[in-house]
């Protein structure tokens, strides 16, 4: 049988992603942060709110400078 | 009286851009893609438009605010949607597409399973594509009722015919070019929504400090508003499940076969999304302060506009919310129709009678509407939970086998037969045990969602199955990852 190449993976995105669904569950489950002063703890904030940064540099990465095949 | 106007005006200009775009159909391919006629912002917004939902404006919204942060991450988690599947899926399938044609999902299916695999996947969508028209339907009688005081009946009617009636004019151009403008209304909309909120309610610290009085248990990750296992299943599967879970958005890939437009696509969807999902969550923790008791929270939305802006700008604001819905509802009848004309009909019954499938894709959008609309006069929980149902069982089915048709060429027909029909069945099963156990559609058996267990037992069929049986034939793998296939 003939052997047919997977195709090229976008290896930097898939880091990104990665980072965002692993290091997401575990911020959700990080338990007694302590909460600050403007009324949310680290892990909400981080996820709820912070993470977009992360979404959109990702997209911003792939649209511009990823390489693939 | 202002609101009604400002809706006429909104409706009257739907109709007119689905007359104008009707003209520019000359084939199938412009009917159901506008192939290779889209620039990059329509792609990028047709694609957010059509996953963002009455359920991003206000199923989404209200549950926000009823469950607080335990169900933020589901917000972010769609932001991140096109984000996954214009990477993982997008790039493969507009390379796909421009060797051969394809003008639905289900086709892509048909090319890289085989004739039962195609047939399963337009059977699976077409089904699970009625929950969805139905929670649109759903949010638009509500929000009707809510502010001009139609009754739901009515409301539900109006809309409907409508959306019916432009879709079946305009086919994809309409559909593409009105989610443009319903898109930029939906920014509008919370550009001063989003702000408003944050100073009338004081600010973000007092948002934050009153929604944890008003819901404790909702005031963070640990507060014991919902198991962790919900939580974090909640996270996983609006952003990468999306990529089985919304064939109607992910149909875009096949709008264009430019590498380029589709990366441009790519960064306007995320920005977009990004915007809409950031402010919905401030405007839903903000409302508890500006609305304190509402009788449903899903109407948080229009009843904002009633109560803080002016009617000329608070009929925009919901005009744009009816511009999500209908972006929506227009894609997936659209889909629907291409399925059944391309799929059963053309491929699985032999038709060849062009006549015939232009009668029964016009009617196929006639059926589907007539049949959301149905079962939206008595429907059975709210908007954002009956969208989930079609959703879980979609991504249940298709993400998995799509990742393996594109990206794994050891992937046989029977696995991914096996992988959609065991996915669907799996997460059919789960919703059934959750609703005997729990008494709702929400919460779920030892809090695990339907999407993912549903698509763990995809996953080990996909696998196990293709490693136990033939091959797919040279051919279809030469198409899909024969040198051709991997260099542009």
């Amino acid at each position: 049988m003939k052997k047919y190449k997977v195709p090229k993976l976008p290896v930097v995105s898939i880091i990104l992603m990665m980072i965002f669904l692993v290091g997401g569950s575990l911020l959700i489950a990080v338990k007694g942060a302590p909460v600050y002063s403007f009324g949310l703890d680290l892990p909400s904030l981080i996820v709820c709110f912070l993470s977009y940064l992360l979404i959109a540099g990702g997209a911003f990465y792939y649209a511009f400078f990823e390489k693939t095949d | 009286m202002a609101y009604l106007f400002i809706l006429i005006i909104y409706f009257i200009l739907m109709f007119l851009v689905g007359i104008f775009f009707g003209k520019k159909n000359r084939s199938e391919g412009d009917y159901f893609l506008a192939k290779d006629k889209l620039p990059p912002a329509v792609i990028g917004f047709s694609f957010s438009a059509t996953q963002m939902s009455g359920s991003t404006y206000m199923g989404a919204i209200g549950t926000r605010r009823t469950t607080g942060i335990p169900y933020v991450p589901c917000g972010v988690s769609s932001a991140s949607a096109p984000w996954f599947c214009y990477i993982l899926v997008g790039d493969r399938i507009r390379r796909l597409n421009a060797r051969v044609e394809c003008l639905t999902m289900a086709e892509v299916f048909e090319k890289r399973f085989g004739k039962l695999a195609g047939l399963i996947a337009a059977i699976i969508m077409l089904i699970c594509s009625i929950p969805s028209v139905t929670s649109q339907f759903q949010a638009a009688g509500g929000a009707f009722e809510t502010i001009l005081g139609i009754p739901y009946l009515t409301a539900l009617l109006i809309f409907g015919g409508i959306v019916v009636v432009y879709t079946i004019v305009g086919g994809m151009f309409a559909v593409a070019w009105t989610d443009l403008v319903q898109g930029a209304l939906m920014i509008g909309g919370f550009l001063i929504l989003a702000p408003l909120t944050v100073w009338k309610a004081g600010g973000f610290s007092n948002i934050f400090h009153s929604y944890a009085a008003f819901n404790p248990a909702g005031a963070s990750f640990a507060s014991g508003g919902k198991p962790l296992i919900w939580m974090i299943s909640g996270f996983l599967v609006w952003g990468f499940f999306q990529i089985g879970g919304q064939p109607a958005a992910v149909t875009r890939f096949l709008s264009t076969t430019n590498d380029k437009t589709m990366k441009r696509a790519l960064f306007y969807s995320v920005l977009f999304q990004c915007f809409i999902y950031l402010s919905g969550s401030i405007i839903a923790l903000g409302s508890v302060i500006l609305i304190p008791t509402i009788e449903k929270a899903d109407m948080i939305i229009p009843t904002l506009c009633m109560e803080y802006l002016h009617p000329l700008v608070g009929g925009t604001v919901i005009a744009a919310a009816l511009g999500a819905m209908m972006s929506t509802v227009d894609s997936i009848i659209l889909m629907c129709s291409s399925l059944f004309v391309v799929n059963i009909l053309g491929k699985g019954f032999g038709v060849k009678d062009q006549k015939k499938l232009s009668f029964w894709g016009k009617a196929i959008v006639v059926i589907v509407g007539a049949l959301g609309m149905l079962i939206a006069i008595d429907p059975p929980d709210s908007i954002l939970w009956i969208i989930t149902t079609g959703f879980s069982i979609m991504a249940s089915a298709f993400t998995f086998p799509l990742l393996a048709a594109l990206w794994w060429p050891r992937s046989t027909n029977a696995g991914g037969v096996a992988g959609m029909a065991g996915g669907a069945a799996a997460a059919v099963f789960w919703y059934v045990l959750s609703y005997i156990q729990n008494g709702s559609l929400s919460n779920f058996a030892g809090g695990w969602w339907p999407a993912i267990v549903g698509s763990i037992v995809s996953l080990v069929l996909v696998v196990a199955v293709s490693l136990l049986t033939a091959p797919s034939s040279d051919e279809t793998l030469e198409l899909f990852y024969g040198e051709a296939a991997v260099n542009d």
